[in-house]
């Protein structure tokens, strides 16, 4: 992917264009929501799913950090009780049953994206990582045929990481992704990702946060075959987007391998219920905008569109 | 409010039968993943690229599934499972009380809560989940330098960092840490009011 020459224009001055009044194309039920689930009794989880009824597109159910649950893989989830892979899995199909149950436009689907994330992994074995990504693709495989089995007309499924460079160094999260992919038949996996500490200004592989750098972002967001970069855009000064640009440029110039974007996830709902965060409450079209916005910067770079565009909140 | 919010989705919804009995048309969804597909292979990726394929793949089933009946899902009783939660509410309980604690009580591991404790303030702490009386909960990690850190999870959603309480002394190695009854912190001997 050397060069992006086509309607690159358009692109710019739609985004130029947007301002605060929101993207140039999106109706509201594609402007998903993402939840960090820090509760998921069955009844909870279906009523979030009913909540999230009149929503259409990609979105994702973050769960905590790997962990070991009753003897098996599964998650931390924040001071809630542990779940199992089985349990997250059993969460998503609770969800999508109240999504279906009170979806009232039959044009409505969602596509979820099941999350974990590389947060307090450092300790964690390598190969053990690497198992706990097979267990993780094992459950999405099979949530997602249960999901195209009863629910085929209301929903997908997909895997999803928050991998961020300060939460772990490259190589664990590495492992853990090298499960997930290279277990048979899983789904794609949205990288939800940061690029934190990654370079504003240069596109040459430079450094990021904790022994991170473009490469390892690109790596991690692109490289693996399962993986659709939908990346973090929270900062309101646009710095998140250039990151990503940048990363993309680098990989585009210097590995002839450049990303494509599928959607954005900003944080402006769970900023608004922790109190505010100062500088990294992009809207949900501010963070969709950056992106597009920067990615026009630079024909190398450009997208005509950015599809998906989701914000997150906590689920507690 | 969310609760308030389902039960006006459930009665716009005017049948879940409705929902679950036609197939549908074309969605945008479909259109969405065609765009992607496209705009992959403007950008370059050739035909045969992984993600192309999977794409591909994943539009090519979608639209398989408009036309074929789903069937019908054996264990779904979700409107039992919403007019539970409606009954919960409405008694008052906290919701999901009826299914499993929603909070551990005592020591959890240490992560990272977005936006409110970063990995810096975990590593090396000491995390304990402290359920308090009103059925709300405190994630408190009690660091190496004698802090704790507080995120409190509320309700309706509600999750917020509260001001660090800096402890008389900071917990020796191996030293107990664990809620106690009240929603207090007890470290050692000393007991703190973590909000």
């Amino acid at each position: 992917m050397a060069m992006r020459p086509r309607r690159w224009l358009a692109g710019v001055l739609c985004a130029a264009a947007i301002g605060a009044a929101g993207s140039c194309h999106k109706p509201p039920s594609a402007e998903t929501n993402s939840y960090y689930m820090a509760r998921n009794s069955p009844a909870d989880a279906a009523q979030l799913g009913c909540y999230n009824s009149g929503k259409s597109g990609r979105m994702t159910l973050f769960f905590g950090s790997p962990t070991t649950s009753a003897g098996v893989q599964g998650v931390t989830v924040w001071g809630a009780p542990n779940l199992t892979v089985a349990q997250v899995g059993q969460t998503v199909m609770d969800f999508v049953r109240g999504y279906a149950y009170c979806r009232s436009d039959p044009g409505h689907r969602l596509l979820i994206g099941i999350g974990t994330s590389n947060s307090a992994i450092d300790d964690d074995a390598d190969d053990w990582l690497y198992a706990h990504g097979r267990a993780w693709g094992t459950m999405v495989r099979d949530v997602a045929h249960w999901v195209a089995t009863y629910y085929p007309w209301h929903a997908r499924i997909y895997g999803a990481y928050d991998f961020e460079p300060s939460w772990s160094s490259p190589w664990k999260a590495h492992h853990w992704m090298a499960g997930y992919d290279g277990t048979a038949g899983r789904p794609g996996l949205y990288a939800n990702a940061s690029a934190d500490g990654c370079p504003t200004t240069t596109a040459t592989g430079g450094a990021c946060d904790n022994g991170w750098n473009q490469w390892w972002v690109w790596h991690m967001g692109w490289e693996f075959d399962s993986a659709l970069p939908f990346p973090q855009i929270y900062a309101t000064s646009g710095v998140n987007a250039r990151q990503w640009q940048l990363v993309d440029l680098y990989a585009t110039v210097h590995l002839g391998d450049g990303m494509y974007f599928y959607g954005t996830t900003s944080q402006w709902g769970a900023c608004r219920q922790v109190g505010g965060c100062a500088g990294t409450d992009n809207t949900i079209h501010q963070a969709h905008d950056q992106l597009v916005w920067w990615l026009a910067t630079d024909a190398r770079t450009h997208q005509d569109a950015v599809d998906g565009m989701t914000d997150l909140s906590w689920n507690s | 409010v969310l609760a308030a919010l389902v039960l006006s989705a459930v009665a716009a919804s005017a049948a879940a039968g409705a929902a679950l009995s036609g197939p549908p048309g074309p969605t945008g969804v479909e259109a969405e993943l065609q765009a992607e597909i496209d705009g992959m292979r403007e950008a370059g990726l050739p035909a045969g690229h992984p993600k192309v394929r999977m794409l591909e793949e994943d539009l090519a089933e979608l639209r398989a599934a408009s036309g074929r009946r789903p069937r019908p899902d054996p264990q779904a009783d979700v409107g039992a499972l919403l007019a539970g939660e409606r009954a919960h509410e409405a008694a008052g309980s906290p919701v999901g009380a009826a299914d499993a604690p929603p909070w551990e009580s005592g020591g959890v591991e240490c992560e990272p809560v977005p936006g409110l404790l970063s990995a810096a303030e975990v590593a090396g702490a000491a995390c304990v989940s402290v359920p308090q009386p009103d059925g709300t909960n405190r994630y408190v990690a009690v660091g190496p330098d004698g802090v704790a850190r507080t995120v409190a999870f509320g309700a309706g959603g509600q999750v917020r960092r509260l001001a660090d309480t800096p402890l008389a002394a900071a917990p020796a190695p191996g030293e107990a840490v664990a809620p106690t009854p009240e929603g207090d912190l007890r470290v050692g001997a000393q007991v703190v009011d973590v909000g």
